[in-house]
């Protein structure tokens, strides 16, 4: 797993590249917590994510509850398919409230 | 973080699952009624598909899930349980063994494994009398979406949900198990349609306090399926002892959300909130369940509202009406815990940690014979003392760490059971095994590598000695023949007895036969058992028709290389018209022994302290006897004499006033092995001799004295036998494989 990091004006874009699984927790944990301590709005860009297991759910929500404890946004763009899959499944969006982009063969 | 750990454990547990399920299975068809058997094996069955699940082995899934609808039907007593039936039972169940291993081996099936694989699944499916799956799906599913929003049967106690309601708070370790809760959502969702879920993440902690490692999902689930409320439980199986699970079938009583919800984790959860937004109960279902349970409380209306009153209060205010309940709530709590520390009384440990374990300890018997040898030298009281303590100790940890490798053979045995009743079939005989002594203790080693002798000696029996079952008739025997497995501890080895009530070895057959191939000279005059001794003769095979079984011509001299390979000897027993009775001797260990420590010269050599029966003096007169004549005479009895020093041509000249006499038994036979001195009991590690040695007879392995000197380890079943055939071999006999 990998995450980019891209300033957008006040928003930090996180892109996570490959799994966010419980094998890059800690890592990916680590990278949430450095980004957080800034204290800017954060987007966290899903296209590039291969696999999520509940351990990548339970990280982007505890991420999305300390953001918005801050005072700071926290939004999810362009999830990939595995992303919507565990979406749909665990019937997330609405938690994250974020608009969800169905790929056309999904429908 | 891994996977493997949690697939090893599927793959030894399926192992077992199957095993049981064969022996449940074989059973059944003596006992067809027995509905226990059939739980079990149902049971068993279920569990394999529902860890398969976990971790998407889908064609295990598949095929495991026609089985257990059969099983199912069988159950409850719309399918007879009929020798077929078990016969494709049977089959299945290799089949389910042989998908597992493919998995384990990351490998696909070949191509005769899927043919058979779906020539049963068609089986299966024509008991079922049907087509493949969900004929009633769409149904289910408008019915459900019906269902949840209906408020009109809010009449009575019970609630109009007719979906399963699960509730579910996973452990934190789940994940660092290598489990993923999502999976078994996923897998879940093949035993019918997740209506709502809601993802609960109270427990997730503030950020900085946040373990990204540990698991703290929960989730509410309603669930629509005809699946049984054990096969829902059977989804969460392997993380059962993990999680905290709730299943609320179809139409419960209100009271019973309520008690689950009182048992859930969450202090601040609103229960409101909760049950209506799942769609467990209606509004107005809620509202009465609530009202029932808590009239006097003043914030009977708020349960609807955000502000619902903590999970806690709601507890007491209603105390009265769930006293009870609480109780129980108490009391099976407290059965969990039993049953936790019932499972915690054995443990799954790997064998190379054993094995390791078991070096060690050989090492320890080594040192501490090295200290006592120090402390007798020095001669000095309190270090004696100490160190015969410390011997004694390590004595104790030396049997423990032993027995800790002993397995009972009931295991193996059983696995015959299955054998032998398809090569009867196969045969056309009709054979029952007899197993006795299945809890006698062994090295794992030695029942893993005397499964195969066995399995030769027992088709062998059934091939050719059990007659066909006119030729029994006319013999006056029962129709049904008998093979008999037995097991049982004596004189520090292991005895297994493969049995049969066959017609017997055909002497002058395999006489024939020995002379036809050259093993023996046309005028040997050999006696019977010498006779008998032919069938383990390398190249020989009596069958009139070679079966696809046995008589391959590589069967009995097979057995005996394995059996010798672990220290053991065969023999055998065979009573013409009556039966054979094949007996292998194994060596109950094959790491340490208690040694008898004896003395040519300087050299040492130690004999297994099991064997030796007592020790004589062999002085004066009698010894001039005992030399001219080469045997002893031991109060009225013959004991055959055999001269170490001769054996191992050792060149030096024999003690001038007495040697001694170490009595050695072996089985039914007794000797007299004659050396210098006897130094007393030594423990003793066994160490393989080298590639060099395997053809050298008469030693069986080497070890390391406290002193740091080497004494060989008399193999006395090889010496016995050159005792009683009356004769001091000379050492090119002894170093020759002479069999």
């Amino acid at each position: 797993m990998e995450i980019e990091r891209t300033d957008d004006g006040d928003v930090t874009e996180l892109k996570v590249v490959g799994e966010l699984t419980i094998f890059g927790a800690a890592e990916a944990y680590g990278f949430l917590t450095r980004a957080l301590s800034e204290r800017r709005d954060l987007r966290v860009n899903l296209a590039q994510v291969s696999e999520v297991d509940s351990s990548g759910v339970q990280l982007l929500l505890a991420a999305k509850r300390a953001a918005e404890k801050q005072g700071h946004s926290f939004e999810l763009v362009a999830h990939s398919e595995a992303m919507l899959e565990v979406m749909e499944l665990l019937q997330l969006s609405h938690v994250f409230g974020d608009p969800l982009v169905m790929p056309a063969q999904a429908a | 973080m891994n996977l493997e750990p949690a697939l090893e454990a599927f793959f030894a547990e399926a192992d077992e699952l199957l095993t049981r399920m064969e022996e449940s299975l074989l059973q059944l068809e003596s006992e067809p009624e027995n509905d226990e058997l059939i739980n079990d094996i149902f049971r068993a069955a279920h569990t394999i598909k529902g860890t398969a699940g976990v971790f998407g082995f889908d064609d295990v899934v598949h095929f495991t899930h026609e089985v257990e609808s059969v099983l199912d039907r069988v159950r409850d007593g719309q399918i007879q349980v009929s020798n077929e039936v078990i016969g494709l039972l049977l089959r299945n169940k290799d089949h389910i063994g042989a998908l597992v291993r493919a998995v384990a081996e990351k490998r696909e099936l070949d191509a005769a494994q899927r043919a058979e694989g779906e020539a049963q699944m068609a089986a299966l499916l024509a008991l079922l009398g049907k087509q493949p799956d969900k004929p009633a799906a769409t149904a289910v599913v408008a019915a459900s979406a019906d269902v949840s929003r209906s408020d009109s049967h809010a009449a009575d106690d019970q609630c109009g949900n007719q979906n399963w309601h699960l509730s579910i708070r996973f452990g934190a370790d789940v994940l660092r198990g290598g489990m993923d809760p999502l999976s078994f959502i996923r897998y879940l969702c093949t035993l019918g349609e997740i209506v709502h879920l809601d993802t609960l993440f109270d427990a997730l902690p503030q950020w900085l306090q946040l373990d990204p490692e540990s698991c703290y999902l929960g989730f509410e689930i309603d669930f629509r399926s005809e699946a049984s409320k054990a096969e829902i439980e059977g989804v969460f199986e392997f993380v059962r002892d993990e999680c905290v699970l709730h299943i609320i079938p179809p139409h419960s009583q209100i009271s019973e959300y309520i008690n689950v919800l009182r048992a859930l984790p969450e202090d601040e959860l609103k229960l409101g909130e909760m049950l209506v937004l799942s769609g467990a109960l209606t509004r107005a279902e809620l509202d009465r369940g609530l009202s029932l349970q808590s009239e006097a409380a003043a914030s009977a209306s708020a349960a609807s509202e955000a502000e619902a009153p903590p999970l806690g209060e709601i507890l007491i205010e209603s105390g009265a009406v769930g006293a009870g309940v609480v109780d129980a709530a108490l009391v099976k709590q407290k059965q969990v815990k039993d049953s936790k520390a019932q499972e915690a009384r054995s443990l799954r440990i790997d064998a190379d940690k054993l094995d390791q374990l078991i070096e060690l300890v050989g090492e320890l018997v080594v040192a501490s014979a090295g200290v006592q040898n120090v402390a007798q030298m020095l001669a000095q009281a309190q270090l004696t003392e100490a160190s015969e303590v410390l011997t004694r100790l390590v004595e104790e940890v030396r049997d423990q760490a032993l027995s800790l490798r002993m397995v009972q053979i009931g295991a193996t045995f059983q696995r015959f059971q299955r054998v032998v009743r398809d090569v009867s079939r196969e045969l056309g005989k009709d054979i029952e095994l007899q197993i006795s002594g299945g809890e006698t203790d062994l090295d794992k080693t030695v029942v893993e590598r005397i499964g195969d002798p066995l399995m030769h000696l027992v088709r062998n029996s059934m091939d050719h000695g059990i007659e066909a079952t006119e030729v029994r008739l006319a013999a006056g025997k029962p129709a049904r023949a008998k093979v008999m497995l037995n097991a049982y501890h004596e004189a520090g080895s292991v005895v297994i007895d493969v049995a049969d009530d066959g017609g017997g070895l055909n002497r002058q057959k395999i006489l024939r036969k020995a002379i036809e191939r050259g093993l023996v000279a046309e005028d040997a005059q050999l006696s019977e058992r010498e006779i008998d001794r032919l069938i383990f003769a390398p190249g020989f095979s009596t069958a009139d028709q070679v079966s696809n079984l046995s008589g391959r011509g590589v069967g009995m001299d097979v057995v005996r290389r394995d059996i010798e390979a672990l220290r053991g000897t065969v023999d055998i027993d065979t009573e013409p018209g009556k039966g054979t009775r094949i007996r292998i001797r194994l060596p109950l260990t094959l790491a340490i022994i208690d040694g008898f420590r004896v003395g040519i010269d300087k050299a040492s050599f130690v004999l297994p302290v099991d064997m030796i029966v007592e020790c004589v003096e062999l002085a004066g007169s009698i010894r001039d006897a005992a030399r001219a004549r080469g045997y002893l005479d031991m109060r009225g009895e013959v004991l055959p004499l055999l001269w170490l020093r001769e054996v191992f041509d050792i060149e030096s000249p024999a003690p001038e006033r007495r040697e001694n006499v170490v009595v050695v038994h072996f089985g039914q036979t007794k000797a007299g092995i004659v050396v210098d001195q006897l130094m007393g009991e030594h423990q003793t590690v066994i160490r393989p001799l080298g590639k060099l040695f395997s053809a050298l007879r008469g030693v069986s392995g080497s070890t390391i004295l406290g002193t740091g000197e080497i004494a060989l380890i008399l193999d006395v079943a090889g010496l016995m036998t050159m005792a009683v055939s009356g004769r001091a071999p000379s050492p090119a006999e002894l170093a020759g494989s002479a069999g």
